[in-house]
């Protein structure tokens, strides 16, 4: 190649270059003129270059995957499904075809530090399976509740050896209580609210004490209180879904396992919902207050015979306002926070990612926040002043969270994107991310994220994320990926 | 035509004739990597920008679905020490300065202490005080990291003297 040649490529090239800039620079919603040095850039890339150190991976991914695999790549190795950061290896857990296709979140069972199983929500039709277990060992599957759930979604462990599972269903969703559940098989549930039974009332059994929305986000403490968080979204303004505390009538405070779902904490106790707002005599509430401390605020006690509905019920209505997110989505316990003594839940308000050629789209990335509340003990007295703070304000290319999972050991939070990059142009996959948590700074928010897996299947979604004890193993589910059936993967090598 | 087009047509042109002055200079001449004495020279990514010029984040492609790191590609300790100073690419020798960080070995701490300030790319300058953070120090360490951490204060690139900054914060908080 002659010097006039190369002269020519190399121009092409700037030129290229130029266009490309000022095209990423067009947008003056999302990059603004400055004479200075991009800071904000500076520090993304300081937490790229300390990527071992802080996210325990030798390299962050750069771009989301644009990749969609055929079902026979998926089916002949269904790790493919994802690209992980250097230095993370995926195994793959179950893709067994009996799998649930939409798996959601997940619980590690008997505990996180020696797990047998996998406990999951899976998120289908009441004529699809709704719990099943999946053996860590060979990913072998079982159902556990056969039917009857509409889409479950949560799953969570309590201290007294049991799992509640629950429905993103709207008003109509409900939760349950599993005794026993390695041996408890093809229950099948009917009816609705007050009117819901199961096959095996002795091994599971409608909390109803809990009240009815959409569940999503759960968080049971050791002594029984429990967080949780209505997935729904702002409509005709009427609020998006409420943050509410279950404590229970007789709080755990230890010992066996109980061999009687009668004996469970969650069977009776009172419901309370977050108020933001304590300045002026706790008058400042209402649309614009929504970050700060709060009240927690009675609302009644629900049953099975007569189920509180905590989004429109005239119980909740009585005491509105109450806090609000759009459509808050998952929630985890900073098992950090609780060795130390302290109660701190942090979950996602998912928002709504629309792809811009649809004028209507609503362009709020979403939000993961965190909710203290004292201690355990001042938790379950009412005694704490609660306070929610924004952890992250989210963005387009980590658009929607959902999932969200605490990382023992470092401390990081493993956030799930569900956004709608799929619809844009060009089309991109979601991503996992791994976000710091707030450190000693000035200021109250997380001090990076960078993405550590990215999906190869465009219809597909990530979901359900948990870690072991030690965060050494992430478990997460790859939902409606092209298989058509579930697929669980478990994600090592975190440095 | 579009309006814009004119001012595109000359913008090639004029990048033309630069490119082409940089070629006659001798511009496309190969680099090999070998020792870095000269760190003011650095060119990587991470470069010191000019004051009206900001900072980008360099676009990476995604790896092909399913890519994994293998463990035969991160280098033993006893490589990674030669890595760190001679593998040609920047990137590996990022690798080896990271694999150090988990080696207490006397010989990978001075590997180390020599990237911090003489390491060609500046990621690797940076690489190299995030490493030793995490490294758990012997008695007399903490003089020779706040040695070479006073003198990266003085690198060109401001990403590394906020990380040598940084870590001398943690050495006396009240810097």
């Amino acid at each position: 190649m002659n010097q006039y040649m190369k002269a020519g490529a190399l121009s092409l090239l700037a030129g290229a270059c130029t266009i490309a800039l000022a095209h990423d620079h067009d947008d003056y919603r999302y990059h603004h003129r400055h004479n200075h040095a991009d800071f904000g850039g500076q520090v993304e890339k300081l937490a790229r270059i300390q990527s071992k150190e802080l996210f325990g991976v030798y390299a962050p991914l750069g771009d989301s995957s644009a990749a969609s695999i055929t079902a026979d790549q998926a089916h002949s190795d269904p790790k493919v499904l994802v690209t992980v950061a250097r230095g993370l290896k995926v195994s793959v857990v179950s893709a067994k075809a009996e799998l649930g296709a939409n798996i959601d979140m997940m619980a590690l069972w008997p505990n996180d530090v020696h797990p047998t199983h996998i406990i999951g929500c899976n998120e289908q039709g009441s004529g699809q399976v709704g719990v099943q277990r999946i053996r860590l060992s060979n990913g072998a599957v079982e159902n556990i509740i056969a039917s009857g759930l509409t889409s479950c979604d949560p799953v969570e462990i309590t201290a007294w050896g049991t799992i509640v599972a629950g429905e993103e269903a709207g008003t109509s969703g409900r939760m349950f209580e599993i005794l026993d559940p390695l041996n408890t098989t093809n229950v099948t549930v009917t009816g609705s609210g007050a009117a819901t039974a199961t096959s095996d009332p002795a091994h599971v059994r409608f909390l109803g004490a809990l009240g009815q929305l959409s569940f999503e986000g759960i968080s049971v403490l050791p002594n029984g209180v429990v967080y949780y968080q209505d997935e729904n979204r702002p409509s005709a303004s009427i609020p998006g879904g409420g943050y509410f505390k279950f404590i229970p009538t007789n709080v755990w405070t230890g010992g066996a396992a109980i061999t009687n779902l009668d004996a469970s904490p969650l069977a009776s106790g009172t419901i309370y919902g977050l108020r933001l707002g304590r300045n002026s005599g706790g008058t400042d509430i209402g649309l614009g207050n929504h970050a700060g401390r709060g009240r927690w605020i009675a609302i009644g006690q629900s049953t099975n015979a007569a189920p509180l509905n905590l989004r429109s019920g005239p119980e909740v209505k009585a005491q509105w306002p109450l806090a609000a997110g759009y459509r808050p989505e998952d929630q985890d316990i900073d098992k950090g926070a609780l060795e130390d003594g302290f109660v701190r839940v942090c979950g996602t308000n998912t928002g709504q990612d629309i792809t811009d050629v649809d004028s209507d789209g609503g362009n709020f990335f979403g939000e993961t926040f965190c909710i203290t509340d004292g201690t355990p003990a001042e938790a379950a007295a009412n005694t704490a002043i609660p306070e929610y703070q924004l952890l992250i304000s989210h963005f387009p290319d980590f658009g929607m969270p959902d999932n969200i999972a605490y990382q023992p050991g470092k401390g990081n939070w493993l956030i799930h994107e569900d956004g709608e990059g799929a619809t844009y142009s060009p089309r991109r996959n979601n991503d996992i991310w791994s976000c710091l948590d707030d450190g000693d700074d000035a200021d109250m928010l997380s001090d990076a994220c960078v993405k550590v897996i990215t999906l190869n299947d465009l219809a597909a979604e990530s979901t359900g994320g948990v870690f072991d004890a030690d965060g050494d193993a992430y478990f997460f589910s790859v939902q409606h990926n092209v298989t058509g059936h579930g697929v669980i993967l478990k994600v090592t090598g975190w440095k | 035509m579009r309006p814009g087009l004119p001012g595109i047509g000359l913008l090639f042109a004029g990048s033309f004739l630069v490119a082409l002055l940089f070629v006659s200079r001798g511009g496309n001449q190969r680099t090999v990597a070998g020792p870095a004495t000269a760190v003011s020279q650095s060119t990587g990514p991470l470069a010191a920008p000019a004051s009206d010029w900001p900072v980008r984040i360099t676009p990476q492609a995604a790896p092909p679905p399913g890519a994994e790191y293998s463990d035969d590609e991160v280098p033993d300790v006893a490589t990674a020490r030669v890595d760190a100073t001679m593998a040609l690419d920047p990137q590996d020798r990022i690798l080896a300065i990271q694999v150090l960080a988990d080696d207490n070995s006397r010989e990978s701490f001075d590997t180390l202490l020599t990237a911090v300030t003489a390491a060609p790319d500046p990621r690797e300058r940076a690489t190299a005080i995030s490493s030793l953070r995490q490294r758990s120090l012997d008695d007399g360490d903490d003089v020779k990291i706040r040695n070479a951490m006073e003198a990266a204060t003085y690198d060109a690139d401001p990403l590394v003297v906020v990380m040598a900054q940084s870590m001398l914060e943690d050495f006396d908080p009240d810097r």
